[in-house]
């Protein structure tokens, strides 16, 4: 079975925020929630956060209603109608990459693609309120046989993406050369490796 | 399709069954039924291209929808644009598309100006009576050249603004890109009779000088290209006063400059390519105008001297200039840093000088003058279609500019706005149509937005109400988006595109109707036949042999016009410069005028002279005790441009407030963290805002983005002028950064 991963060759980020806003508009997260997190260091260099996936995920075990677990190509999916929005799984992540959705969209009235999104039940693009929201590789895209949109969208090519599992995948030959996760001290065994 | 997404493909094994993804995948197991998704119909795709910057890369984008809806935006593949791919104010378009604020029909106010604006709604046939009445009646009363036209934010109506304006009698049309690409356009037409803005590597070039851009955030799509070059070898020096991701992802040595010292920096680059004899003999001595007079000015700027000017380490000026001379070397500005500053237009040419002195010029791996383009971009327009060839030559005489601006007036087909508090002072403009304006994208904007309350009348047509320039207007009219347009088309090379454009929002139109709308309103039928759009397009594109129907039936959009000839390099040579088709250059002398003499026969310096910043550490040093910091505006921020984009939150998000960026050492000395308040001042105004500490700024450096309509830096910008170009010191004048304690 695949595992999929993401390299981040952050020497590459320009800190565009073009990966940002486009999984706002394919993802159509809430106001203040955003999937992925390019933020500007002192040095001028660029931070890029987003769900590791970890092959160990303490957010996983955290939840009282097991409304999030690990699929069977290791991405962590939730449930929103079992979420109970308790914020458990929000603390537990070391990597901040879980929110909870607002009670309302950016105006007042739905756009007419967000209601068309619920309307034809996009569940990628639907965020119940109060209940956590979180990167999930664009899963809804890789089943497509297309690239989650970060990575297709990065006018550098910062993001790469694959299956760790394919020895010859582009991500493994970047993991053996010494792309490493953030926090490996934990034991989470994230699967975005960054350079 | 890049190689990440073939890799990936490739790599993929299929992951197998969908019964797989109904289990792994939560939201499947609740899709909609197929009377739910019928109600939409199915997703269908469409073509357009991007709106979101600056109209000239326009990257291309496949819209999908469901029954009226856009959905979703995807970079469009089979994009002739060398790596097209959008960029985060592409996808946020979105948003805009559909924004509750959108304007919807006309509006026409109903207070006198000077008053707190009120405004009712009106049909587009009262719009066009009132604004054709209006016209009409100034033009018989004071002149056809007393209405001014111009176009603002999109460039896409330019060719159909100038045949309306030029049509209607008066030679006063005028754009943005007079703070903008005329004056490298201009530095460009002086020294070799063309205009460029360099080129970007190709497989010759060794040398890459990047000289104030930063494409990560001004064009993102020419990205991989450079990086490609990176990876070939192209050495690569970055000119620029900040550390910007450019200088990060590119630089093999970067020149951190003084702002508006560039003309000194190149010419003490010359000093050394001259004072050792690293130039192009053969060229210089062929093709060169004032080689003599240059030789002795640059002897004014040694290394050590230059290094006291600009602040770049003299060892790094004698590497970049031997470098420079050691070619193929390319060059690449582009419209706006090096001639934002009073000296600006000389300092850009004598930028340009480098590239002639070195034999650079339209040689492969240098700076190369492409083939012309199927259609002209839209920025220029086609000159016949646009009345520039007939009609203008006629009318020019009662241009505005023209005692001010000789040098420009006399080269650029358009008049130099900045002036405009004065033209309407000097009722030589009494009305104004506006397309896509900001009255706050002038230094001292409070006299731009008198100068429009003070016309006899105004109008306007943008997507949103802006109130900054909105509210010293008589009507305004609601553009369409480029969801919603046809005109105008994209041209890379020789390739043409069309867009496939949906019904507009409300009563909507796009500009290039409303130019036609209005022509035909005042009378002109003819020359807008009749008001219909495909017939004024295919008029557009008539030379190329090909009509609208044949493009938008072709598959993707897109016909290519062959060139009759393989595109050749130095045409200078072959006489394919010049319109007498001499060998040469299109300059008086036919020859690269470093020496120029049009600005002789105005009065101004021939030469590429370098003077300092009217204000500046050198030049104003007891100023500068006060306001220590050069206060750089303009420079670009990836998800807005300009002013546009502040409407949409996705955007927002990413910059909720204006701050002001400042190096943590500048920051450290007057006790500012990141996020406190302070105020930016100096004698012309000051405004609060946030701090941003960051590395990208030098020391000794403020960058402020412009485009906020509350905390505006361009109330802090003085209008001292310069004196060829007309430009505003943007990016130098003087201020001091505080912390506000609360």
């Amino acid at each position: 079975m695949s595992k999929y991963a993401m390299v981040i060759k952050t020497n590459l980020c320009t800190g565009c925020q073009t990966c940002s806003v486009a999984c706002k508009m394919e993802n159509l997260t809430l106001p203040g929630c955003s999937r992925t997190i390019v933020r500007e260091q002192l040095d001028a260099k660029w931070e890029v956060k987003t769900c590791m996936q970890c092959d160990n995920p303490p957010c996983v075990s955290i939840c009282p209603t097991k409304a999030t677990w690990k699929n069977d190509i290791g991405i962590i999916v939730i449930d929103q109608d079992k979420c109970i929005g308790c914020g458990k799984c929000v603390s537990a992540c070391p990597y901040q990459a879980r929110h909870i959705n607002p009670k309302s969209g950016y105006f007042k009235k739905r756009l007419p693609f967000e209601e068309v999104s619920l309307k034809i039940k996009e569940n990628h693009r639907i965020h119940k309120p109060t209940k956590v929201d979180k990167c999930d590789f664009c899963l809804h895209r890789i089943s497509n046989n297309k690239l989650p949109m970060c990575v297709e969208a990065c006018p550098t090519g910062a993001r790469i993406f694959g299956d760790m599992e394919n020895s010859q995948s582009e991500v493994s030959k970047l993991i053996t050369k010494g792309a490493t996760p953030l926090k490996p001290e934990l034991g989470t065994k994230p699967k975005v490796f960054y350079i | 399709m890049d190689q990440t997404r073939r890799q990936f493909l490739k790599e993929m094994a299929l992951i197998g069954s969908s019964a797989f993804f109904l289990e792994n995948f939560p939201g499947l197991l609740r899709s909609a039924t197929s009377e739910e998704i019928s109600e939409f119909g199915k997703e269908k795709s469409g073509y357009t291209y991007c709106d979101g910057c600056n109209h000239v890369p326009k990257c291309g984008i496949v819209y999908y929808y469901r029954g009226p809806v856009i959905t979703r935006l995807e970079s469009r593949t089979d994009f002739n644009y060398p790596n097209n791919i959008l960029c985060s104010k592409g996808y946020a378009q979105l948003q805009e598309q559909y924004h509750p604020n959108r304007l919807r029909y006309p509006l026409k106010r109903t207070t006198p100006k000077g008053q707190p604006p009120k405004w009712i709604r009106i049909s587009w046939d009262e719009a066009l009576k009132t604004i054709s009445q209006k016209l009409n009646e100034i033009k018989e009363k004071y002149g056809a050249h007393t209405v001014c036209f111009y176009c603002g934010d999109p460039k896409e109506m330019r060719p159909i603004v100038q045949r309306l304006a030029f049509s209607f009698g008066s030679p006063n049309y005028g754009t943005e890109s007079s703070t903008c690409f005329r004056s490298v356009s201009l530095a460009g037409l002086l020294l070799f009779g063309e205009t460029t803005t360099g080129s970007p590597p190709s497989k010759q070039t060794k040398n890459c000088f990047i000289w104030g851009v930063n494409p990560p955030y001004s064009g993102p799509y020419a990205m991989k290209g450079l990086l490609k070059a990176k990876a070939s070898g192209v050495r690569f020096f970055v000119i620029d006063p900040r550390k910007t991701p450019t200088v990060q992802l590119l630089a093999d040595r970067h020149l951190g400059l003084r702002p508006g010292t560039d003309g000194a920096l190149a010419l003490g680059m010359m000093n050394v390519i001259i004072g050792e004899e690293l130039y192009d003999k053969e060229f210089v001595s062929k093709w060169v105008h004032g080689f003599e007079d240059l030789k002795e000015y640059v002897k004014e700027f040694p290394p050590d001297k230059v290094e006291k000017i600009t602040g770049v380490p003299q060892d790094k000026i004698i590497e970049a200039a031997r470098a420079f001379a050691d070619g193929p070397s390319t060059l690449m500005v582009s419209a706006a840093p090096v001639v934002h500053h009073t000296n600006g237009n000389q300092n850009m040419r004598a930028v340009l000088s480098l590239v002639a002195i070195t034999g650079n010029f339209d040689r492969p791996g240098g700076v190369m003058i492409p083939p012309p383009p199927a259609i002209p971009p839209d920025f220029l327009g086609e000159a016949d279609f646009c009345r520039r060839t007939d009609i203008l030559p006629k009318i020019s005489k009662l241009r505005v500019d023209l005692e001010e601006y000789p040098a420009w007036a006399e080269l650029i087909p358009e008049i130099q706005m900045n002036h405009l508090p004065e033209y309407v002072d000097q009722n030589k403009i009494r009305a104004i149509v506006i397309f896509g304006g900001n009255a706050k994208m002038w230094p001292q904007p409070k006299l731009y937005q008198e100068a429009l309350r003070k016309m006899e009348f105004g109008v306007a047509a943008d997507y949103f109400y802006r109130p900054w320039t909105h509210d010293y207007i008589d009507i305004l009219l609601p553009a369409a988006t480029c969801f919603e347009r046809h005109a105008s088309l994209a041209c890379f090379g020789r390739n043409i595109y069309m867009r496939q454009p949906i019904k507009p929002l409300g009563e909507a139109k796009e500009d290039w109707q409303i130019a036609a709308d209005i022509g035909v309103a005042l009378g002109l039928r003819q020359e807008f036949f009749e008001g219909n759009l495909e017939s004024l397009l295919n008029e557009y594109i008539k030379k190329t042999g090909f009509t609208i129907e044949q493009i938008r039936k072709a598959p993707g959009c897109m016909i290519n016009v062959p060139l009759s000839e393989p595109p050749k390099a130095k045409k200078y040579e072959l006489g394919l410069m010049r319109r007498d088709k001499k060998p040469g250059f299109n300059t008086p002398t036919g020859k690269v005028e470093i020496y120029s003499t049009i600005l002789k026969k105005y009065g101004y310096d021939p030469l590429p002279t370098y003077k300092e910043p009217i204000e500046s550490p050198l030049s104003s040093p007891e100023m500068a005790k006060q306001y220590p910091f050069v206060l750089i505006t303009g420079a670009r921020i990836p998800f807005y441009t300009h002013s546009k984009w502040r409407e949409i939150p996705w955007v927002n998000e990413l910059q909720p407030e204006p701050t002001v960026n400042l190096n943590p050492s500048d920051a450290k000395k007057r006790g500012i963290n990141e996020g406190d308040y302070v105020i930016i001042k100096n004698p012309y105004g000051q405004i609060k805002v946030r701090a941003h500490l960051t590395e990208m700024v030098l020391p000794g450096i403020v960058d402020m983005f412009h485009g906020w309509p509350k905390q505006d830096v361009n109330t802090m910008v003085p209008r001292y002028l310069d004196h060829i170009s007309g430009y505003p010191p943007f990016k130098s004048t003087l201020c001091e950064v505080v912390k506000v304690s609360s």
